[in-house]
Formats: C-alpha cells, sequence, structure tokens
C-alpha cells in the first residue's frame, strides 16, 4: 500500500510524474504547443471544460489539469479511474450535462477482470446498496501507465518506499557516536547509489539527489529516458482520454476527440541522446527540447 | 530488513538480486555491518601489516646485500693483497718444508683452538673500538639533538651492517671456543669461515672506522633521509604496498611526517653548532629542494583525497551543505560537523618552511657563498619542478624564498667601492630574479605536454574501473583531482549499469577544463610575482637608491616581461586549442583576459623602465667591474630603444619623460667611451661619438614622429637641445656642432658597433608607415606615400639614402645662429638641399 505522504521519495516521485506530464504551461511557456478538440464544437468545448474541472478554467488549462491528475495517481497507484456521470433531465431522461469524477483508487477493486467500487459497509447499509459496486465499462475511463512501464514503474515506487522508509538519519548520528568507524562518506554513497538504482528503469533521477556523485551526461541521459517514459505516459492518457470522449459523444449525440501537438516525441529523444553522445549541440540546447519553459 | 519479510522468502530473494544497490545500503543500516567491516579491515590490516613487514625486511636485506657488496669492493683489493701473501707463504712454507728443521713444524689442535680465542678478542676490541668511535661522535656532536638524529645515525645502514659482521665475528669464535670445550673439533670449514670474517672486518674497520668521523658533520646522513623519503612516497603510490589503504596512507604520512621533523631538527643542529659551516646548511637545503623535486614527480600519483595528505578541519556553511546532514543537525540540535580535508601542500610548506629558516640563519651569519648556493639550487628547482607538474609549487616556492634571497642584496653597495661580498649579494638576487623566468619557461614547457591532442589521447587510454590507471605523469593539481572525481563518477554509473554510459568526450572535457583552469591560476599568479618580485622591488630600491640593484633588477625584469609576453602567447594559443574540447558548453570555464594581461605586461616593462630612467644617470658612478654585467650600457641602450618605442607610438607623455634622462645618460656614454678610449685605445675614439649619432638620430625621428600625427615631440626636443646648446657659450657651440658634424659623417671603410641598432629604427619607421597603409610598395626607388607631408613621403622607404641624425643636423642645428659660419659635412649639406627643395615645392603647390 503506496503512503504518499509519508514517504518522501515515493512523494518526489508522483510530484514529479504529475507536474513533469504536461510539458507546457498556456502563457507561461515558450514551448509552441497547442490543444484542438476536433471537430471543433463551441458546445461540446463548454461541456468538455465543465466536465474536465470545475475551478472555471479554460478548454486548454481543464485537459491540462486532468491530465496531471491522471499521471499523478498513476504514479501513486498503477491506475486511475474516472466515472463518468451523465446528469438526465428527470422528464425526458435526456442527458443534459456530463462530468468526470475521480474515484478514488484506494476504493477500487478488480475482480475477475471487472472493476468494483468499494463503499464502506455502514455507507452501504445506510442508503441500501451493495458495499462493492459495479464499474460498467462504458461509464469509467481507466487510465493506466503503458504497457511497458507498468511493471517498472511499480518496482521504482517499492524501492523508493523502501528507501524512504530508511531515511532515518539517527541511525548514522547513533553509528557515529558508537565506536564502530562508520563511515559517513561511505553510507552515503551507498544511499545515493541506491536511489540511483532505485529510479533507473523509468529514468527517475530523484530531484538530482545523486547528480554530484555522478557524471552530467549520466544524469542528463536518465532525464531523457525519463523524457521517454512521460512521452509514452502522456500519450497512454490522452488514448483513454479520447476514449472517454468518444463514449461520452455516444451518449450525448456529439463527436469530439482532443489533439495536442508539440509534445516532445520519440523522435526527440533519439535525437537527444544520439547529440549527447556526439557532444554536440550544447548541453544546454539539448534540454532546451524538454524544457517546461 | 523488515520491510523485505512479507514478501516471502523466493520474491525476497528475486528482489534482493534485481537490486543489489539497494540491497547494499539496507545492509549498512545494521550496526553489526559496520562491526563485521570493523573486524574484516582489523583483520586485513593484521595480515597486511605482516605481509608489509615481511616485505620491509626483504628490502632491507636486499640493501644489506648491496651494502655488503659496497664494501667488499672497497677491501676486495686488500683482500686480495693478503690472499696472494698467504698462498705466496703457504708455498714458500711447503719449499721451506723440505728443510728438516721446518718439516719438524706441524699445526696442532691446541694453536688453532688460542687462534681462534685470539680472533675472539680481536673481534671484541674491534665492536668496542668502533661502537666508542661513533658513541664519541655522537656525545659530542650530536648530544643536545632530539633524539631521532641519534636514531638516523645508529640506524644508517652501513654502520648497521658493520655491527653485525662485527658482531658475528665474535660470536663464532666464542661459539668455537665453546664447543672446543666438549671435544668439538674445529674443521676446517669453521676455520676458514672465522679467518674471512675476521679478514673483512680488519680491512672494513679501516674505511668504516674512518667514515664514522664523517658523521661529525650533520650532512652525512642526508643521502640516508634522502632515501628514506624516497622509498616512503613510493610507498603512497600505485607501486606501493596497499596504497589505496587508508591505514597505510596514514602509516606513510606520519613516517614522512618524521622524517621531515627530523631535517628541521638537522637545521637547528647545524645552526646552533658555531663549528659547522654555512656549508652545512646549504647541503641540507639541497637535499630539501631534492626531496621537493622528487615528490613533484610521484605527487600526480597520489589520490588528492589520500591519508597521505595530512588532514585539516573546515567547518561547512548551513545553506550549502547536504540535506542529511542538516537533517541530523537540527533533530539534534548540534552544530553541522565539520569536514576534515586533504592538506595537498602539506610537504611543499614544510620544505618551504624549513628552506625559509636555512637562509635566515645564514643571513645572520652573513654567509653569502653558502646562500648563493642555496638560490642556485632554487633556480635549478625552479626549472625542474614545473616540468613535473609542480607549478603552482614553484611559484610558491618562489614566492617565499625570493623575498629573502632579495633581502640579502640589501648589503649591495651603491658606493665607489665594489667588493667580493657586494657582487655576491647582487649575485644572489640575480639568481633569484632568474628563477622566476625558469619557472615561466619550464612551465609553458610542461603545459605544453597537455595540448589538446595529447590529452585526449592520455584521458582516452584511461581506464575508469583500474584506478591504477587513472594517473598522468606530470599533471598538474587541478586535472589530477579532476580525474579522481571522474573516477568516482564513472564508477558510480558502474555501480548502476554495469557499464560507463557516459559518452568519452566528457571526461576529454572536464580534464581540458582542468588544466585551462590551472593555467588561469598560474598566470594570475606569475604576473602577481613578476609585479611584486621586480616592480614593487625595483621602486622600493630605488627609493632608498641602491641604483645598481635596480639596474639590475630591472634588466630580470624586462627580461621577464619579453618571456612571459611571449610564453603566455604560446600558452593562450594551447587554451584556444582545449576550448576546442568544450563539447557540452554547460561548465563555466575560466576566462582569461589575455589582452589584460598583456597590457599588464607592458605597464610592469613601462615602470621598470621609469625605474631605469631614473637610476641610469647615476650608473656611472661605478667604477666598470667585468665582474659585473655593464648596467650603465644596458641602461642606455634600454632607454634609447624605449625613446623609439615611444615616438613610434605616438606616446608623447612617455617620450618627454624618457628623452630628458637619455640626454644626459648619452652625453654621459659618449664621455665614458672617449675616456676609456683615451686611456687605452685612442686609434677608436671614433666609436665614442656613437651614443651621440643615436641621440641625433632619435632626435631626428623625433621631427618625423610630429610631422606624421601633429604630436609634438619636437617640442621637448628642440627646448633640451637648445638649453645644451644655450649653456656652451657661442665657441664651445661652434666647437661642439662641428664635432656633431664629424661624428655624423658617414664612414667609409668603418661601421660604428651601434650603426645596425639604428637601421632597426629605421626598418621599425618603415614598418610603421606600412601598418598604417600610408606606403603601399616595398620598392624603395617609386614608394607612393599617401601622406600630406612632403617630408613623410621623403623618409619612406628611401633604405640607406636618409638618416635621421642629417635631418636634425640640417634642420635644427645648423640652422642656429652660431652655426652660420660653420661648413656642415657632405651628407647634411645635401639634407638642406633636400629640405629646401621640399619647402619650394611645398610653397608652389600652396601656390596653386
Amino acid at each position: 500500500m503506496p503512503r504518499r505522504f509519508g514517504d518522501l521519495y515515493t512523494t518526489f516521485l508522483v510530484e514529479d510524474v504529475a507536474q513533469n506530464m504536461w510539458p507546457f504551461g498556456y502563457g507561461t511557456s515558450e514551448r509552441k504547443g497547442s490543444v484542438e478538440l476536433k471537430p471543433n464544437d463551441k458546445n461540446v468545448r463548454r461541456i468538455l471544460t465543465a466536465a474536465l474541472d470545475r475551478n472555471g478554467h479554460g478548454f486548454e488549462s481543464s485537459i491540462q489539469e486532468f491530465l496531471t491528475k491522471a499521471a499523478g495517481q498513476v504514479a501513486e497507484h498503477d491506475f486511475a479511474v474516472a466515472e463518468i456521470v451523465f446528469t438526465q433531465e428527470a422528464n425526458t431522461n435526456k442527458v443534459q450535462d456530463v462530468d468526470f469524477v475521480w474515484i478514488n483508487p484506494l476504493h477500487i477493486i478488480r475482480r475477475w477482470g471487472r472493476l468494483y467500487q468499494r463503499v464502506p459497509v455502514e455507507l452501504a447499509a445506510e442508503r441500501g446498496i451493495k458495499s462493492r459496486i459495479l464499474l460498467p465499462p462504458e461509464r469509467i475511463m481507466v487510465f493506466s501507465a503503458p504497457a511497458r512501464y507498468r511493471k517498472p514503474l511499480a518496482q521504482v515506487r517499492e524501492a523508493l518506499s523502501i528507501m524512504s522508509d530508511h531515511r532515518n538519519d539517527f541511525f548514522s548520528l547513533q553509528a557515529m557516536e558508537q565506536n564502530l568507524q562508520f563511515d559517513f562518506v561511505e553510507h552515503n554513497r551507498a544511499r545515493m547509489l541506491a536511489l540511483a538504482e532505485a529510479g533507473r528503469p523509468i529514468g527517475y533521477a530523484c530531484r538530482g539527489m545523486f547528480n554530484e556523485q555522478a557524471a552530467t551526461p549520466y544524469w542528463i541521459r536518465l532525464k531523457i529516458l525519463h523524457e521517454l517514459f512521460l512521452i509514452e505516459l502522456r500519450q497512454s492518457l490522452l488514448r483513454t482520454l479520447n476514449a472517454g470522449l468518444k463514449k461520452t459523444g455516444e451518449r450525448m449525440g456529439f463527436e469530439g476527440q482532443i489533439e495536442v501537438n508539440g509534445w516532445p516525441t520519440h523522435h526527440d529523444v533519439e535525437v537527444a541522446l544520439n547529440q549527447l553522445d556526439a557532444g554536440a549541440p550544447s548541453l544546454v540546447e539539448i534540454l532546451d527540447t524538454f524544457s517546461r519553459r | 530488513m523488515n520491510d523485505l519479510q512479507p514478501f516471502g522468502f523466493f520474491r525476497n530473494l528475486g528482489w534482493r538480486l534485481n537490486n543489489p544497490l539497494l540491497t547494499a545500503f539496507l545492509r549498512q543500516l545494521s550496526f553489526s555491518y559496520w562491526k563485521r567491516k570493523l573486524a574484516w579491515a582489523r583483520l586485513r590490516l593484521f595480515f597486511n601489516k605482516n605481509i608489509f613487514g615481511a616485505k620491509e625486511a626483504f628490502g632491507n636485506r636486499l640493501q644489506a646485500s648491496r651494502v655488503y657488496f659496497e664494501v667488499g669492493k672497497r677491501i676486495v683489493f686488500s683482500a686480495a693483497e693478503a690472499f696472494v701473501l698467504v698462498l705466496i707463504f703457504h708455498y714458500l712454507s711447503r719449499f721451506v718444508g723440505r728443510v728438516h728443521f721446518f718439516a719438524a713444524l706441524k699445526i696442532n689442535e691446541t694453536v688453532a683452538v688460542q687462534l681462534v680465542t685470539t680472533f675472539a678478542q680481536v673481534a671484541a676490541t674491534l665492536l668496542g673500538l668502533y661502537f666508542a668511535a661513533i658513541s664519541t661522535v655522537i656525545s659530542s656532536a650530536y648530544a643536545r639533538v632530539p633524539g631521532d638524529i641519534r636514531i638516523l645515525i645508529a640506524e644508517e645502514q652501513v654502520s648497521r651492517i658493520y655491527f653485525k659482521i662485527l658482531t658475528l665475528f665474535a660470536a663464532v669464535p666464542i661459539l668455537l671456543s665453546g664447543f672446543n670445550t666438549y671435544g668439538f673439533r674445529i674443521d676446517i670449514l669453521n676455520f676458514v669461515f672465522v679467518c674471512v670474517l675476521g679478514l673483512f672486518a680488519v680491512f672494513s674497520f679501516i674505511t668504516l672506522g674512518i667514515r664514522a668521523f664523517q658523521f661529525f658533520d650533520p650532512t652525512a646522513i642526508l643521502p640516508f633521509l634522502q632515501q628514506k623519503f624516497v622509498r616512503i612516497v613510493i610507498a603512497a603510490t600505485p607501486a606501493g604496498f596497499n596504497w589505496q589503504n587508508p591505514a597505510f596512507q596514514n602509516y606513510q604520512q606520519r613516517q614522512a611526517e618524521k622524517l621531515l621533523s627530523s631535517c628541521e631538527n638537522l637545521i637547528s643542529l647545524a645552526a646552533s653548532d658555531e663549528r659547522l659551516s654555512g656549508r652545512t646548511l646549504t647541503d641540507i637545503a639541497n637535499a630539501l629542494f631534492h626531496i621537493g623535486c622528487y615528490y613533484s614527480g610521484q605527487k600526480s600519483k597520489i589520490s588528492p583525497s589520500s591519508q597521505w595528505f595530512r588532514r585539516r578541519y573546515r567547518h561547512k556553511e548551513w545553506l550549502l551543505t547536504d540535506y542529511n546532514e542538516v537533517s541530523i543537525a537540527l533533530q539534534t540540535g548540534t552544530v553541522l560537523r565539520p569536514e576534515t580535508v586533504p592538506d595537498n601542500d602539506w610537504i611543499e610548506d614544510s620544505i618551504s618552511g624549513q628552506l625559509t629558516r636555512i637562509i635566515e640563519e645564514l643571513q645572520k651569519r652573513n654567509e653569502l657563498s653558502a646562500c648563493m648556493g642555496v638560490a642556485e639550487t632554487l633556480h635549478w628547482y625552479c626549472r625542474i619542478a614545473p616540468n613535473l607538474g609542480a607549478f603552482k609549487e614553484a611559484v610558491r616556492m618562489l614566492q617565499v624564498l625570493s623575498p629573502k634571497l632579495q633581502a640579502m642584496s640589501a648589503s649591495a653597495p651603491d658606493a665607489a667601492k665594489l667588493d667580493d661580498l657586494s657582487i655576491r649579494s647582487l649575485a644572489i638576487a640575480d639568481v633569484s630574479c632568474a628563477s622566476f623566468v625558469e619557472v615561466v619557461l619550464a612551465s609553458t614547457q610542461a603545459f605544453g605536454r597537455f595540448d589538446a591532442p595529447l590529452l585526449k589521447k592520455k584521458v582516452e587510454q584511461i581506464r575508469w574501473d583500474k584506478p591504477e590507471t587513472v594517473v598522468m605523469e606530470g599533471a598538474p593539481a587541478l586535472l589530477v583531482a579532476e580525474l579522481k572525481k571522474l573516477e568516482s563518477q564513472f564508477n558510480f554509473e558502474l555501480r548502476v549499469e554495469g557499464r560507463v554510459v557516459s559518452p568519452a568526450w566528457w571526461g576529454i572535457e572536464a580534464s581540458a577544463l582542468a588544466v585551462v583552469t590551472e593555467i588561469r591560476g598560474f598566470v594570475i599568479s606569475i604576473m602577481k610575482q613578476a609585479e611584486s618580485m621586480f616592480g614593487q622591488e625595483a621602486v622600493n630600491q630605488l627609493k632608498v637608491k641602491r641604483y645598481l640593484l635596480v639596474a639590475q633588477i630591472v634588466a630580470r625584469g624586462l627580461e621577464a616581461c619579453s618571456k612571459c609576453s611571449h610564453q603566455f602567447r604560446e600558452i593562450e594559443a594551447l587554451v584556444g586549442r582545449l576550448e576546442k574540447l568544450n563539447c557540452s558548453k554547460d561548465l563555466r570555464w575560466p576566462e582569461i583576459d589575455w589582452k589584460d594581461i598583456q597590457e599588464r605586461i607592458g605597464s610592469l616593462r613601462k615602470r621598470l623602465i621609469a625605474c631605469l630612467s631614473r637610476s641610469s644617470l647615476l650608473l656611472d658612478q661605478f667604477p666598470s667591474d667585468d665582474r659585473l654585467p655593464d648596467y650603465f650600457g644596458q641602461a642606455y641602450s634600454i632607454i634609447a630603444d624605449d625613446c623609439i618605442i615611444a615616438l613610434l607610438t605616438s606616446d608623447k607623455e612617455r617620450f618627454d619623460d624618457l628623452f630628458g634622462k637619455y640626454f644626459a645618460l648619452a652625453l654621459k656614454a659618449s664621455q665614458r667611451l672617449r675616456d676609456r678610449f683615451l686611456a687605452k685605445d685612442s686609434q677608436n675614439l671614433w666609436v665614442s661619438g656613437d651614443p651621440v649619432i643615436d641621440l641625433l638620430a632619435i632626435s631626428g625621428y623625433a621631427i618625423l614622429a610630429t610631422e606624421l600625427d601633429g604630436v609634438r615631440f619636437i617640442d621637448s626636443v628642440t627646448q633640451r637641445w637648445d638649453a645644451y646648446f644655450t649653456g656652451l657659450g657661442q665657441k664651445e657651440e661652434q666647437r661642439t656642432i662641428d664635432l656633431l658634424g664629424a661624428f655624423s659623417e658617414r664612414a667609409t671603410f668603418r661601421t660604428p658597433p651601434r650603426e645596425l641598432i639604428r637601421i632597426t629604427w629605421q626598418q621599425r619607421w618603415e614598418g610603421l608607415l606600412r601598418e598604417r597603409g600610408l606606403t603601399d610598395s616595398y620598392d624603395f626607388l617609386t614608394p607612393r606615400v599617401q601622406h600630406p607631408s612632403k617630408l613623410i613621403k621623403c623618409f619612406a622607404g628611401r633604405h640607406s639614402l636618409e638618416r635621421t641624425q642629417h635631418l636634425f643636423l640640417a634642420s635644427q642645428v645648423y640652422t642656429r645662429p652660431n652655426a652660420k659660419d660653420l661648413k656642415p659635412p657632405r651628407e647634411v649639406r645635401q639634407m638642406q638641399t633636400t629640405l629646401q627643395r621640399l619647402r619650394e615645392t611645398a610653397a608652389s603647390d600652396l601656390d596653386e
């Protein structure tokens, strides 16, 4: 069971994946990117903006926020489930509005390929419903990491969680007090090596904690490999969102798919790695491809 | 480790195999791990200590065998002589054995026993005598010195071996006698062995006994100290046993510290004992320089983090310290633990401190000859050490020692009397200044070994997983540190990824950056040193009116400026090539403002010449002495040349300042030459006019420079000449003008010594016109000069036809009222005609 806010390194991971999921910010980024709804229907834009985000932001920002939340949950729990909630007119049963509501991943149970929402026994008894509610596939969006990163992501989280548990620096203090010839430098290096090994499957450098111990090109390579993970995660999340929009459109009678342009691509990663090996152009230019500024 | 329990045994095992580094980290989180580690370290230390002891013992045996060989070599002829004698007697005894009387004589057992007993007595006597000799030396010469010096003498290898032989020589006969009491027969082999030992001991006693008296001079143990230091340093490098083991590194460090402390005690001994001459201190200084030089060559092989380097504490900054440490300090309410950092220059500091003390002692005793020896060794060190990578160390040594050596010349006189003492003190200051030039030259040469292609090749040859290959001979300190850092970083990758994934260019770039940073530090420190050693020192000496010393400092300073300017251009090109290795453009490369450095050199040069010009007029007070350089002549040449430079660079202020002094200097130089030739070689009296021709030529160039840019150089020149002529009176003025005219006449068969210098001035003038694009033709017959001045056109490209001295004489000297009746020489008349024609052409141009 992940303990997000108790685990330092895991919290770093979740926050970093969520933040870096969206590589540019509207109005604040020099990066040229665009989010488009195709076909572009004003009414659909309004419905979707309201469904994705209730904070009154614009269409693009609402998508950004929604996917960021999805990414954070995927990093934390391997998946994220959003329920597509339709509002019907009482008399005509006509769908009037839609809302995408996140379900707490801790309440999700997977049985025989189906997803159930666990309801506290008291609440179920009070409302007269089952304590385990089936989530119909046509009414939910299940976000997950790309297939090839699912296992590595879990491994990274698990390793970071263990590292977080052993972040207790009092051991170092106690060891130093006892005449054990405790070598803090050696111990610290072991910690950094462990951190590097823990984040390696997805190229996660743990906020550059071991940058001083490693050569610059090494952690830049890690960063590029982490970008590869993020690229595939973005694509996976967007595919799921578009699938959800299709389901919603079928029910509400519209067609709408979201297209995002300007995100880094596999080609960018390949070019960056080649450039890194060749030593040209500068490291700053290589990193600029993936910069969020 | 409890966290892993819920996974089950097999999953746990699989997880550990997949995460070896994390498992290793978790393992470190138990006290038992560190206890086990400590126990293992102790065990290893125990075995390594024994192995080390065995190796040491083997080394000593090896050395002992060399001593046997050396001693054997010395006594071989005496032994052979004795052997021949024995043989002769043996054959003689066979011959005489036929005689009835001698045949009756037979060696019996009793005699052999007695002989062996006598041998034992002889051995004991020799042992006692040798020990008494050593004891006498120690008790009289080393009674008040610390124990370590006495131990060093006792431990001295040759003495130790001899003691051992004597002991054996005493012991074997005693044993044989003892056994004989129980009926043991003294057999032939034992008897021969005792005889050989006896011979060895007796013959060696002469050599070694005499040698023992050498210990009255403490320098006798210096070679032993040097050898020991070499062994200790080697043990700290990859060639040493367990060189990466901190315990062994620490042991070697303590040994070296002890040795340096012994050196210091030797200095105290030599300083306090009045019987010892200054040469003893010089010998110790030489040994220290040699130790320092050898160490410089080996230092690049020792890791900067090695325990070989003495530790010192350094406090950390809260805002820049690692999170983990800050966290511990905050939670426990303690301060940040100061980190221990290596003092990488502790040996050099110790050596330079001891050398300073030696110089001070010599200064106290006024032993200039011995001090000269120290200065010469410093000069040698400054030539060798930078080649071994000790750039910074050489500059530091210079910074520490040169003020002390220069202070020795405080007794340099400025009176008319020059004695040996004064000349020697000047020589010491001179050698010390020359050391600076050596550092510059040797360092440039040494940096050349780290040029871009060579450095690239060297870095590519390194195998980062093998620490013994992460070494570069003669590498500067920063490069050594960078290589160690890279080794650590690449090892990090090796541990995590199983291979080095960083591209090869990174190592090359980081190394190149380290070299450039080292170069920057070197250039800055050397400039600072030049400014203080020459610029500041010249001013200080000028204030106290030590003109000879000023001239000497300026002479060396100008040499240093020239060398620095030239060598720094080479280094600049080298830095340019190294900067091409900057692929990442990520690291901040040090900026070296080469233009500023060249300007500083130029400014220093100007300051030195200004000092020289101020002191030059008083330099002729000193009698000419061929034991000293001709400072007066040197000052004259430098100032004349600088006047031309000031004219060509349109630096009026500098020219005005220099010309006034040069005017007087030229007249004095002429008079000095005149006196000299009148006294010795009156046939060549005409040579004494050479400085005056220079003066006239420079005055002529002042006219040309005024015409060229409109800067009124001519004003100060005419002012000076007017003042000169006015002070002479009419007749004397006419005579002088005639003399000037005569000097300026071109000789047909003779070339005055400075004529070639004046031709180079003319070439510089023509070069200036070409540089400015005023003339585009090298054809001296039809030069196309683009300048409004007819005079400039006239003097452009006319190789060997016109001379500026004639120009000055024609335009300024022979036009004086008192020169109306004088007949100028032919060249001056020609020049007058030329000038008249130019004036007419100019007037007609104006009319048109």
